[in-house]
């Protein structure tokens, strides 16, 4: 029970016809093509857009293909969106039930299951209430309880497991290992890529609805960090991914004329090594005076993590008036930041908090340069680079005890 | 096919628990509703004597011959157009649980069923007191009923599948309503009709069958068998044409929706 065969599937839907546009059709699936043994477990990973979703609600039974075909065997219960299918006026207990009894349960056995389900879900309070009072995580949360208490032989998660908060997305993922411990066989997308690897023992990398890669873990996350840094790399040139800054036009007042890293005046890529000096140059020009600037430089690796920043305010930097030219310089000694490549930005802003939420620059490079460290393996693991020692404390030793080996 | 109709029985179920769900009279409003009609209709057209309906043959009041043939036009109005709206009000389940496409619309008719039927018991109740007895006639039904259900389960999946396809469906079945009420001999008896109207009131399929309520529950005679075989004829029509529909929209609703 619970094998899964997906045989040359592909997926058409119509885009209507918008103004200016003509229906046009669009491929979410192209000839996906995988088998997943009963008791096994599948991860697809991919960015959004590559058809994670719609291969997961054809495996669901919800959508058909437009060529191709999907077999599964046994009850195959489906968590496809955050609300689960709930009604929103009925009380969480009720959607349950009903949730329960059209994947086929009698009401003497959806009874015996609710205890667990409210337990597991942590929702005691809220259960008889309705769900149009729950949050989004509480929705998903009993969703999710009530999905994996229906004894499935397939069970297809979608998203869910990154979904929801830490603790629950902790017991969801030990609820799908128990699930997989009892045979249950799974189909599970999610952008917490760590989940994936200790829940599933092989991945699907899908692009653009095609498989582009499968095999274990380790193999298929690799593939998909290199694409998304692949990506990534693209999307500096243009407009760059950096979270939480999307600046709009500069405001004018103070211009950024030229940014030098390392010596490098407006590189696009600078080499460096962990620990070593960084020195940047903002030029700016100011046409008229402006009083109270702040410059600030950030460093974000390519994922968007925000590694590094500083700003003339924290360093306490009297700017004060800026008119014509000149150059603003920061210098790291030691630069302890471990391998990786890490987009530079730097700007001038009007203050620290205010325009840098708004968005109001003077001026601003969001990828001013790219910088690739390299550090060896000594400098440690994770973004870090921190000067330690070790030391070993051994208490004296006893005099290694004899072995009887006369029997 | 058992699977299909402990599915159909579960949506039913659903469907009648969900529609007045915290509401505090709840579930029991499938029978105050249907009641509250009845008694309204009644009281205002038996105790006012100036309403006559028929004339030389009619046995009854008015308010009886409106309300026998008021409920078969009720369980149609209210299947079909709730049967409209299933995919759009279930979505939520549509794009989340495999469930045959057909069974949602079907669900809301038979929800609709379930109130007919309190109707009839009410109505059953009233006439026995009222001293309007047609015994076995009753039975009857069995054959009537199976008609207007086929006709309101055919229109019911058309309409349904059809505003899935285009959102300006709903709002036409139920415009359609007012001039297909009047085009029924409800709240009049059919000989009234001047002749050159009489063709399109003939027409209706829906005619022959609130005709036969009122013949068999009221009146007290067998119900002319011509007409019925033509509603019968107009809701297997109707029915294959649903049948094509929902194969070619079924499996694309969810994506539709």
């Amino acid at each position: 029970m619970g094998q899964l065969t997906a045989r040359g599937v592909w997926k058409r839907f119509r885009l209507r016809k918008e103004a200016g546009r003509p229906a046009s059709d669009h491929w979410a699936l192209r000839n996906v093509d995988f088998t997943v043994p009963a008791g096994g477990a599948l991860g697809i990973i991919g960015s959004n857009g590559s058809g994670k979703s719609t291969l997961l609600q054809i495996v669901a039974g919800v959508l058909k293909p437009t060529v191709g075909e999907v077999t599964t065997q046994g009850r195959v219960v489906a968590i496809l969106n955050p609300t689960a299918g709930f009604h929103p006026d009925l009380t969480g207990r009720s959607n349950i039930r009903m949730l329960a009894s059209l994947h086929g349960f009698s009401g003497p056995e959806i009874e015996k299951k609710i205890p667990a389900i409210i337990e597991f879900s942590g929702l005691d309070d809220y259960i008889d209430q309705p769900l149009r009072a729950y949050s989004a995580g509480m929705m998903i949360r009993l969703g999710f309880s009530t999905a994996s208490h229906l004894e499935p032989d397939l069970f297809v998660v979608d998203e869910v497991l990154s979904a929801g908060d830490l603790a629950f997305q902790r017991r969801a993922a030990g609820m799908a290992r128990h699930l997989r411990s009892q045979g249950t066989t799974l189909l599970v997308s999610t952008h917490a890529l760590g989940d994936l690897a200790t829940i599933c023992d092989r991945l699907m990398l899908l692009d653009r609805g095609e498989v582009r890669a499968e095999g274990s873990a380790e193999e298929v996350v690799a593939s998909y960090l290199q694409r998304v840094d692949a990506e990534g790399g693209k999307i500096a040139r243009g407009a760059p991914l950096v979270a939480g800054l999307r600046p709009t036009a500069p405001t004018g007042g103070v211009r950024i004329v030229g940014v030098t890293v390392n010596g490098h005046r407006d590189p696009d890529l600078v080499e460096s090594g962990s620990g070593q000096p960084l020195e940047i140059l903002i030029e700016y020009e100011a046409a008229e005076p402006v009083d109270d600037a702040v410059f600030r430089v950030q460093f974000f690796r390519n994922d968007g993590l925000f590694v590094h920043g500083q700003n003339t305010v924290r360093n306490e930097v009297d700017v004060g008036v800026l008119q014509g030219r000149g150059v603003a310089r920061i210098r790291y000694e030691s630069f302890g930041v471990l391998a990786g490549d890490y987009y530079v930005a730097v700007g001038i802003w009007p203050d620290e908090y205010r325009s840098y939420t708004t968005g109001e620059a003077y001026d601003h490079r969001p990828s001013a340069a790219i910088l690739r460290l390299g550090a060896g393996r000594e400098l440690g693991g994770g973004v870090a680079a921190i000067p330690c020692t070790w030391t070993i404390d051994k208490e004296p030793a006893a005099e290694p005890k004899a072995v009887d080996d006369a029997g | 096919m058992n699977r299909t109709l402990r599915l159909l029985r579960h949506l039913t179920w659903w469907d009648l628990v969900a529609q007045y769900f915290g509401s505090w009279v709840g579930l029991l409003w499938n029978v105050v509703l249907p009641g509250l009609v009845i008694v309204v209709y009644l009281a205002v057209f038996e105790l006012s004597p100036r309403f006559q309906f028929g004339g030389w043959e009619a046995v009854g009041g008015y308010g009886v011959n409106l309300v026998a043939a008021l409920l078969p036009w009720l369980l149609f109005q209210e299947g079909v157009s709730r049967a409209a709206n299933a995919y759009v009000d279930q979505r939520h389940l549509l794009t989340q649980v495999p469930v045959p496409a057909a069974l949602f619309p079907l669900a809301n008719v038979a929800s609709a069923l379930v109130r007919h039927g309190v109707g009839l018991a009410i109505l059953f109740v009233i006439l026995m007191a009222s001293g309007i007895r047609t015994g076995a006639l009753w039975f009857g039904l069995l054959g009537v009923l199976p008609i207007v259900l086929l006709l309101t389960c055919a229109c019911g999946l058309l309409a349904a599948a059809a505003t899935v396809l285009n959102r300006d469906v709903s709002p036409t079945v139920g415009a359609a309503m007012l001039p297909l009420f009047f085009t029924t001999p409800v709240i009049y008896p059919p000989h009234v009709v001047p002749e050159a109207l009489r063709v399109v009131m003939d027409l209706n399929p829906l005619t022959p069958v609130v005709v036969a309520y009122r013949d068999l529950l009221v009146t007290g005679r067998l119900p002319l068998p011509g007409g019925l075989l033509w509603s019968t004829a107009v809701g297997l029509v109707l029915l294959a044409l649903a049948a094509i529909v929902v194969r070619r929209v079924g499996p694309e609703l969810a994506e539709r929706l």
